[in-house]
């Protein structure tokens, strides 16, 4: 198994080197027997590591304790579920998922249809194999996944149990289905600059591979803050742990892009500006990835000090320089024939303005994840960056964010008069302060909560107003029942309502994050029989107990619950102890409801069977799980099929005989 | 008079109810105050910070520690003073608002300034340059309106004689 482990991984390694050298001689020769065993070689590469994978998932499912990693991450005991998914659990097994996704996407975009006799091809999997040498080079070289060990221990080390949570399931899949999905616009990108053909073609066909990713990063990124949010010393949802801004900055850059190349496609305009967006998303991809690897920050994330972040730090840097070297050189011809702003307030001004916003926000991210290092470097004080920096920096950013998310899509393309402002915006607009006001007569003091919750009524406002204007519009030419006329608006141009459905979901996250301003804890010890009021709930401590659980033991209490009197049940937080750990892990217990969560956590009980819990109630959470709901629905809607989709742009180059 | 008097001391006690009730309620800091919470969120509490204080005995050990100091009589700068004394930049969440640090918070917002100043720049450009081509061109239409109903005179004439040549 060690052997064909470590053969799946250097032939996959020396696969990539020949089929680079092969696509290059195929392009510089224009020889299309070259092209052709590329492609070979790229599906051979994808087939070695589906086989290094599947052999990884057999080496930890059935204990192979012999091997370093297997060790490393998994016991005997771990159910089957948590053995596999230690795969991503440390260094070599994440990389090894993340080579698969790469080579899986390389294949993808080799051999699809759309790409089939496109000469753009060798030069978009060139770019693609330059990502899979280096991490088949890391995998061979640096960190290896099939190492074994001298003496083979009877028992593995075991999973974190912080990790054996369903979020570990899915985050780290999804957040590498999004980075690593980047890649391919990236390549695509390269590819149209190495062409000198910068037109709206690498953005129409990448259009669907940018939104699956993006929407990747988000489910990722959601899913993380849920898992965040159920173990605890996380910080709720989002702490601003380095980690987390590490794929927060891309996301944002995503957003940005996928905004702008609205205004490329439709006005020929900001070419220069969509090729550097998808340059600095790819290249955050790797900075995050340098972060997680590197231990340069503190980070509840990071998998340890390793020297693995160098070299993904010279790569980043060979990207970029690369990447940029062919930007300024193409940039007189990118300039040409490029469109113009013809008034400022239009659709294109206030998408750049959008932009604008999104870009400060990934810079005050970086900022403020990297000033710890910058303090340290020039002063010799590593400073500590936390929420309270954060949150005082990007609260104003992202209110400004959904503000303009509220009337940039219902601005008029190149001039938009006062009256189609008036029209879209008056009654929206009306309502929403309508709205501040009562929140203001309800004790409402602190600006933020009020700002934030005016701007989101306005947003949702906004938008349905679009919705129902359009809808009666159709109805007025086809006389269509109401729910005819909106399915038949959606679903014809489902890239417009898709984005207006992400924008929905936006908001109700927001509604949701705004919400932790009113958020209420206390942390009390007591005796059997004792109750614990928080706002308006009162909770009776009614039992201790223990239970087994397989090879683990649980120690949980017992607390019933009453809201203004009325019964609602009993609420079980619990304490875990792993037989391969020393800290018993915490299970919180919560009850959901869309106004709140009544969130209890055991924190220690004494002999006498005093226990000391930590209550808290924050409000709205659950609008954060039915936004991103909603957002990932919105993208979806986005990228099936319809008009868009099937338009399949033709490459207008020069013409190249290889593809 | 002993009416005034009377009324005088229901003032005076009215006057100073709220401050009594004040410093009462100051008298019984927790753990769960919101004061308490409020200070214990500005510090690193020796890289504590992002722990949760059900689980976290350095943190909990903060929270006892802030709300004794507030039981006191300090004030939440003197507090935070005390600490800052104690651990210096290093024992707070957020950089210093002065100095070096002081670049961590303006520097986001210069850029976004610099950006926001690009911007206008180029949509100011863009749109003069745009208005211009629009005036030119609207010129040019002109001109060419006038030479095509120069031509088209031309052209009537022409067919004119043609006609009462021929008809």
């Amino acid at each position: 198994m060690h052997v064909i482990g470590n053969i799946t991984i250097y032939l996959a390694f020396f696969l990539s080197i020949y089929a680079f050298i092969v696509y290059i001689l195929g392009i510089n020769k224009q020889d299309q027997r070259f092209i052709d065993s590329g492609k070979g070689a790229t599906m051979g590469i994808f087939i070695l590591a589906s086989l290094s994978m599947v052999l990884m998932f057999v080496l930890l499912g059935t204990s192979q304790f012999q091997f370093e990693y297997v060790a490393h991450y998994t016991s005997s005991d771990l159910p089957l579920i948590y053995k596999l998914a230690a795969l991503w659990a440390g260094n070599a097994g994440s990389l090894l998922l993340w080579t698969f996704f790469l080579t899986m996407y390389s294949a993808m975009v080799t051999f699809s249809k759309k790409m089939k006799r496109n000469p753009m091809t060798p030069y978009i999997t060139s770019i693609l194999l330059l990502n899979i040498m280096f991490f088949y080079f890391i995998l061979s070289f640096v960190t290896q996944p099939f190492a074994i060990l001298e003496n083979t221990p009877v028992e593995g080390r075991g999973l974190n149990p912080m990790l054996q949570d369903p979020g570990m399931v899915f985050h780290p899949v999804t957040l590498y289905l999004g980075y690593v999905g980047l890649a391919v616009p990236f390549a695509f990108a390269i590819a149209s600059l190495i062409v000198k053909n910068m037109d709206a073609f690498w953005i129409q066909m990448t259009r669907r591979w940018t939104i699956i990713a993006w929407a990747f990063l988000t489910l990722g990124n959601v899913i993380g803050g849920y898992w965040a949010y159920t173990e605890l010393g996380w910080g709720g949802y989002w702490a601003w742990d380095p980690v987390e801004n590490a794929s927060f900055m891309p996301w944002l850059t995503v957003t940005a892009y996928l905004h702008s190349v609205m205004i490329q496609e439709r006005k020929n305009m900001l070419k220069i500006w969509n090729l550097s967006l998808i340059i600095l998303s790819y290249a955050l991809t790797l900075f995050g990835t340098f972060l997680v690897r590197s231990g340069v920050l503190t980070s509840v994330h990071a998998f340890g000090e390793t020297n693995l972040g160098a070299y993904f730090l010279v790569f980043m840097a060979f990207m970029v320089i690369f990447s940029m070297y062919l930007l300024m050189s193409r940039y007189q011809l990118i300039k040409k024939d490029t469109g113009q702003f013809e008034a400022y307030v239009s659709k294109e001004s206030s998408f750049l303005i959008n932009n604008l916003i999104l870009l400060g926000g990934t810079f005050a991210v970086f900022w403020g994840t990297v000033f710890p290092l910058v303090s340290e470097a020039v002063r010799g004080t590593k400073v500590t960056v936390g929420v309270p920096f954060f949150n005082t920096v990007m609260s104003p950013i992202l209110l400004s964010l959904l503000f303009l998310m509220a009337i940039c899509p219902l601005i008029a393309w190149q001039r938009a008069s006062f009256k189609n402002i008036k029209d879209k915006f008056l009654i929206p607009a009306i309502i929403s302060v309508a709205v501040a006001i009562v929140i203001v007569v309800m004790g409402v003091q602190d600006a933020y909560p009020v700002l934030g919750f005016t701007i989101i009524t306005f947003m949702i406002l906004t938008h349905l107003v679009e919705f129902i204007r359009r809808t009666r519009a159709r109805r007025h030419v086809t006389k269509e029942a109401v729910p005819v006329a909106l399915f038949r608006l959606m679903i014809r141009s489902r890239r417009r309502y898709g984005g207006y459905i992400v924008h929905l979901g936006i908001a109700l996250i927001a509604f949701g994050i705004v919400g932790a301003n009113f958020d209420v804890e206390r942390m009390d010890t007591l005796a059997i029989g004792e109750t614990l009021t928080i706002g308006d709930y009162t909770l009776t401590y009614e039992q201790l107990g223990q239970r087994s659980d397989g090879v683990n033991e649980s120690v949980f209490a017992r607390l019933a619950i009453e809201k203004h009197g009325r019964d609602l049940g009993y609420i079980y937080p619990e304490r875990v102890f792993y037989l391969n750990w020393e800290e018993p892990s915490t299970e919180v217990a919560v009850r959901s409801t869309l106004r709140e969560d009544l969130y209890v956590v055991l924190s220690g009980w004494e002999e006498d069977r005093r226990a000391t819990f930590q209550v808290k109630i924050n409000p709205l959470v659950q609008w954060i799980w039915i936004g991103s709901f909603v957002l990932v629905l919105g993208a979806v809607f986005a990228i099936w099929g319809g008009r868009y989709g099937q338009v399949n742009p033709r490459y207008t180059g020069p013409e190249r005989n290889v593809y | 008079m002993i009416r005034r008097r009377w009324l005088l001391v229901c003032i005076l006690l009215f006057i100073m109810m709220p401050t009594y009730n004040h410093v009462q309620s100051q008298d019984i800091y927790t753990i769960n105050s919101p004061e308490v919470k409020d200070i214990a969120s500005h510090l690193a509490m020796e890289g504590h910070s992002e722990h949760d204080l059900a689980t976290c005995t350095t943190m909990q050990r903060y929270y006892e520690e802030i709300a004794e100091m507030l039981n006191e009589g300090f004030s939440k700068q003197d507090i935070l003073a005390d600490y800052e004394a104690m651990y210096g930049e290093q024992g707070f969440r957020e950089p210093n608002k002065t100095g070096f640090s002081l670049l961590a918070w303006i520097l986001p917002f210069i850029a976004l300034g610099a950006g926001t100043t690009a911007f206008i720049i180029r949509v100011t450009r863009q749109v003069k340059g745009h208005k211009q081509l629009t005036d030119e061109a609207r010129e040019g239409q002109e001109k060419g309106v006038s030479q095509d109903s120069t031509e088209n005179d031309i052209m009537k004439a022409l067919i004119e004689e043609e006609k009462r040549h021929h008809l």
